[in-house]
């Protein structure tokens, strides 16, 4: 609601709202700079808002952000794991963690290992993995606990074709079977691929949100690269 | 609990990787390494010690105390040459590191009771610890010679007087106090067997401080570099459990690697002790030391090793902190100066400076920074001044939880993620 961020006088985020619905993928897209991690950020309780509210699953950010966290689970933009652990090690640890149940636990590391897709790899030092590797084994990481709701930053920024390809195809798959997801990216063409609604983002404001094909038939556009042309004009 | 665990655990298996432990164990081999190479060149060095010798006099007392020197094992080398230059050109090209030029005419001197002069050339070999080894045992033999001469020349004046009495009609009995405690002693030996003892302590203390700080910094930097820090701290784990789980870690993990360093630094001083200047292994010594009480009792070592401890985890919470301000491992380094600058400071000041003796205002600086206690706490055991290691202990934890506490809040709260960008915000794309 109105959610706002400054960072020493300069406004990344002036008054966003939106809401995401339970089982949808929800994206923010824009330009880079346009505030899309930021927002996500405060909705992850990284960032406290300087200005307006928000709530997730009705918990305010600022009041309960430690209930919160316990239903969200987050995937920040270019992250990294910790390069000493062995991948198996790292999804254990972050169960550990998140989870309070020990057989909740097991079940999502079970969950992890299997969408993690890296078979016996999972037992190597993460430092040994490439790019794709490591963010597939985040994705597991930040699914495997089946948040309420995921937040991914630029999920696919970054990887070739065939790793975002498989990122792309993992999260529509969960969000078949009912998982919430808030993405963003900058890449208009993928949103259009994933999402089930999307809020275009320029400048730390939202200039229109709803699904891709309506934004397409209200600005009579081909992909929602025109449709942001148009708007941004 | 088990989330601190589980996260102390982590922190630990990140922390021993190679990188880190190449360097220690690197140190630990390097001291058991100086050790040998030191003791084999004491051994070797008691064992040919040269000495040359231009005996101008060839009479009987001269020969009879060169032969003294040799029955103690010195090498006894008689100089080429006809007059003392010539003779210290030899010896120099040689491996003695002294020449004694007897003068002719010592039982002459000795009849006519006018002292005989030996003219001692010592050959300076350089400023290592083999050459300074060589310069000890040069001085004693020498010491040795004058005196079984100084001896002949006596028998020879005063024959059937005690020669003892001759040179040395006054004897002094030194004795050490210490608290209160009284005991025959050189203190000359007492201090230099203590020194020798501990010198290396504040080093090993200053070096796990440095390592320490840097290891949590180096943490905290590299997690917020890979976004893990994001990640964990939008996890359901309380961040205090977090900041704790941080310190606990490399506190551990740099207690491990003083215990390593303790090691190693044992195995080098007792090859050095073992084979070195006989003083050292003199057990009569070692008596007297503990009837002065200065060796320390089991729990005098825990009360340093508990201000040491306390030393660590001042650094560690100030470090974390250093940490937060560095956006990435690069700046580190940077951050850290400060820190590793004051603990320099105050390593260097115990040991160079007395605080005591020192004005009141340095002094109170000086106490002021928490390390200090830790360097100081050795000294204080030993003499017994356990309140004052008590109050520097306590001054320490309360200087550890006053930054625990300021890192707790910026952990809580979104500094952790902003502190750097407060100061230079980033250009807008
Ligand atoms: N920590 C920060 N301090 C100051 N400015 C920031 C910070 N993070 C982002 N910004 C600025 O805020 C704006 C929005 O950034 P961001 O949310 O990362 O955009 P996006 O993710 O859409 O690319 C940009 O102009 C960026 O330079
Ligand atoms: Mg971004």
């Amino acid at each position: 609601m109105g959610l706002g961020k400054v960072y020493g006088g300069l406004a990344a985020v002036d008054g966003v709202s939106f809401t995401v619905r339970r089982g949808e993928v929800f994206a923010l897209v824009g330009p880079n700079g346009a505030g899309k991690s930021t927002t996500l950020k405060m909705l992850a309780t990284i960032l406290t808002a300087t200005s307006g509210a928000a709530r997730v699953f009705g918990l305010d950010l600022r009041d309960d952000a430690e209930a919160v966290r316990r239903r969200i689970s987050y995937l920040p933009e270019e992250a990294g794991a910790y390069r000493n652990l062995a991948g198996d090690d790292y999804l254990r640890f972050m169960a550990d963690i998140s989870l309070d149940d020990a057989g909740a636990r097991e079940e999502a590391f079970a969950f992890g290992s299997r969408l993690s897709g890296l078979g016996e790899r999972l037992r190597e030092r993460i430092k040994t993995y490439s790019k794709g590797m490591t963010r597939k084994l985040l994705l597991a990481r930040t699914v495997m606990n089946r948040p309420g709701l995921a937040i991914l930053d630029e999920p696919t920024s970054g990887l070739d074709v065939l790793n975002a390809f498989e990122i792309r195809r993992a999260v529509r798959a969960l969000a078949a079977e009912g998982m919430t997801f808030l993405v963003s990216s900058h890449n208009m063409l993928e949103v259009e691929f994933i999402s089930d609604r999307v809020a275009i983002m320029n400048r730390g404001r939202i200039l229109a949100c709803d699904t891709p094909s309506a934004l397409k038939e209200a600005h009579r556009a081909r992909n929602l690269e025109d449709v942001f042309v148009e708007l941004a004009r | 609990m088990r989330k601190f665990l589980v996260l102390v655990r982590k922190e630990v298996r990140e922390l021993l990787s190679p990188q880190f432990l190449v360097p220690i164990i690197l140190v630990i081999l390097l001291f058991m390494v100086m050790g040998k190479v030191l003791a084999r060149q004491n051994m070797g060095s008691t064992a040919t010690e040269t000495i040359a010798v231009l005996d101008l006099d060839r009479g009987a007392v001269s020969a009879g105390g060169l032969e003294r020197l040799r029955e103690a094992q010195y090498q006894v080398e008689a100089a080429a040459g006809a007059d003392a230059a010539e003779a210290l050109r030899s010896a120099e090209r040689g491996r003695a590191t002294a020449l004694v030029v007897i003068p002719p005419g010592l039982e002459d001197s000795a009849k006519a009771q006018k002292p005989h002069e030996l003219q001692i050339y010592r050959i300076f070999r350089g400023l290592d610890v083999r050459s300074l080894v060589s310069a000890t045992m040069g001085q004693r033999a020498i010491r040795l010679l004058a005196d079984s001469i100084g001896t002949a020349a006596a028998r020879r004046r005063f024959p059937g007087a005690d020669p003892a009495f001759i040179k040395h009609p006054i004897t002094l009995r030194e004795h050490v106090v210490v608290n209160g405690k009284t005991e025959p002693a050189s203190i000359a030996e007492i201090s230099g067997f203590l020194q020798s003892q501990t010198k290396f302590v504040p080093v090993v203390i200053f070096m796990v401080i440095a390592l320490a700080s840097q290891m949590v910094a180096l943490t905290v930097a590299s997690e917020k570099e890979n976004k893990t820090l994001e990640i964990l701290l939008s996890s359901p784990v309380p961040r205090r459990t977090v900041v704790a789980a941080k310190i606990a870690g490399s506190g551990l993990v740099a207690m491990c690697f003083t215990g390593a360093y303790m090691i190693g630094l044992q195995v080098f001083l007792n090859s050095i002790v073992a084979q070195g200047p006989a003083q050292y292994s003199e057990t009569a010594l070692r008596g007297a030391l503990v009837r002065l009480g200065l060796i320390l009792s089991p729990g005098g070592h825990a009360l340093i090793g508990l201000s040491v401890l306390c030393g660590i985890l001042c650094a560690l919470a100030i470090a974390l902190i250093l940490g937060i301000l560095a956006d990435d491992v690069k700046a580190v380094q940077a951050a850290n100066a400060p820190l590793f600058v004051t603990v320099l400071f105050s390593y260097l000041m115990t040991v160079f400076v007395d605080p005591a003796g020192a004005s009141a205002g340095f002094r109170w600086m000086l106490y002021a920074i928490p390390f200090t206690h830790a360097f100081l706490a050795p000294q204080n055991a030993l003499m017994g001044r356990h309140a004052a290691v008590w109050l520097g202990i306590a001054y320490q934890a309360a200087v550890f939880a006053a930054f625990v506490a300021l890192a707790s809040r910026l952990f809580v709260g979104e500094t952790v993620f902003t502190a750097r960008l407060r100061r230079s915000a980033p250009p807008r794309d």
